[in-house]
């Protein structure tokens, strides 16, 4: 029972892979060993899988990514441009700009 | 034909812009690199800062440090649009700047946003921390490893595995909304 303890509060632990290898291989070798230990396991693994479920993610709709996507053109279009070009400069990269 | 009439001045071409853009190709390639990136950046948003307005505010603000942080490095890239293996580090680089600018600016904001979240959906999840929401959603949202976690946000080992166990047990300790009610017993 005491073992039972031990490796059952490895469990997140080991999902979030932060045993070390021989840890790992000892906490494989008791779930492979222990048919009880291993239920609980599995029981763990599918709470562990149903957490993406409590968490959320929203998509943005269609406009909102509209108004992203303009905005960071906008803040590219700032971050290239060169206040102090010459006119020969300016009217190449209009040129570049347009074509 | 426009007749030209004298003292009239005449513009063969439209007038120039104050200011040119003087790297075009690498201003259409960078968009195209950055723009893919935009949902994820929004989900991350909205897990800040659970306002669709606020979000996006959050997102372009991100966008825009990360892009003026990192200008040096965006100009003396050497582009070829024909390396997608290169495009893809890029855009995973960029990809955990933005995450970091999202994480820091969100997390400065919502200590400034006094309204409680009402939604019914995901209570649990807001009722935590921004930080450890942000954390959350990296690891259990998309999957990332702690280590990526810890280099993105910057934050030391035994935080991040503090957070997701704070999060893993605040979210499991109620049962989600999708899942039945058991029935009380007499």
């Amino acid at each position: 029972m005491i073992d039972h303890d031990h490796f059952a509060k490895k469990i997140p632990a080991y999902f979030d892979g932060t045993l070390r290898d021989g840890e790992k291989t000892e906490f494989e070798a008791y779930v492979g060993g222990n048919p009880e230990f291993a239920q609980l396991f599995r029981q763990k693994e599918v709470e562990h899988q149903t957490l993406k479920k409590r968490i959320p993610d929203f998509m943005p709709e269609e406009d909102a990514l509209q108004t992203m996507s303009s905005e960071i053109r906008e803040a590219i279009t700032h971050l290239f441009k060169d206040e102090d070009a010459t006119l020969g400069t300016r009217v190449v990269g209009w040129f570049k700009e347009k074509l | 034909m426009k007749t030209l009439v004298f003292g009239e001045e005449f513009h063969p071409l439209p007038p120039l812009p104050p200011v040119v853009i003087i790297y075009p190709v690498l201003k259409k390639d960078l968009f195209n690199l950055i723009q893919p990136l935009l949902p994820r950046c929004h989900s991350l948003a909205m897990c800040m800062l659970p306002d669709d307005l606020q979000a996006q505010q959050l997102v372009i603000d991100s966008f825009t440090q990360c892009l003026l942080k990192e200008k040096q490095t965006w100009l003396e890239r050497e582009w070829d649009e024909d390396d997608k293996k290169m495009q893809m580090a890029l855009r995973k680089q960029f990809l955990k700047s933005l995450m970091r600018a999202i994480v820091d600016l969100g997390t400065r904001r919502a200590s400034q946003v006094t309204a409680p979240y009402e939604g019914k959906e995901f209570r649990q999840f807001y009722s935590m921390d921004a930080r450890t929401r942000a954390v959350a959603w990296l690891r259990f949202q998309q999957g990332w490893s702690l280590e990526d976690i810890e280099r993105a946000l910057s934050m030391k080992r035994h935080e991040v595995i503090e957070k997701v166990h704070n999060a893993r047990f605040l979210m499991m300790g109620q049962p989600p909304h999708w899942m039945p009610k058991q029935e009380a017993t007499p």
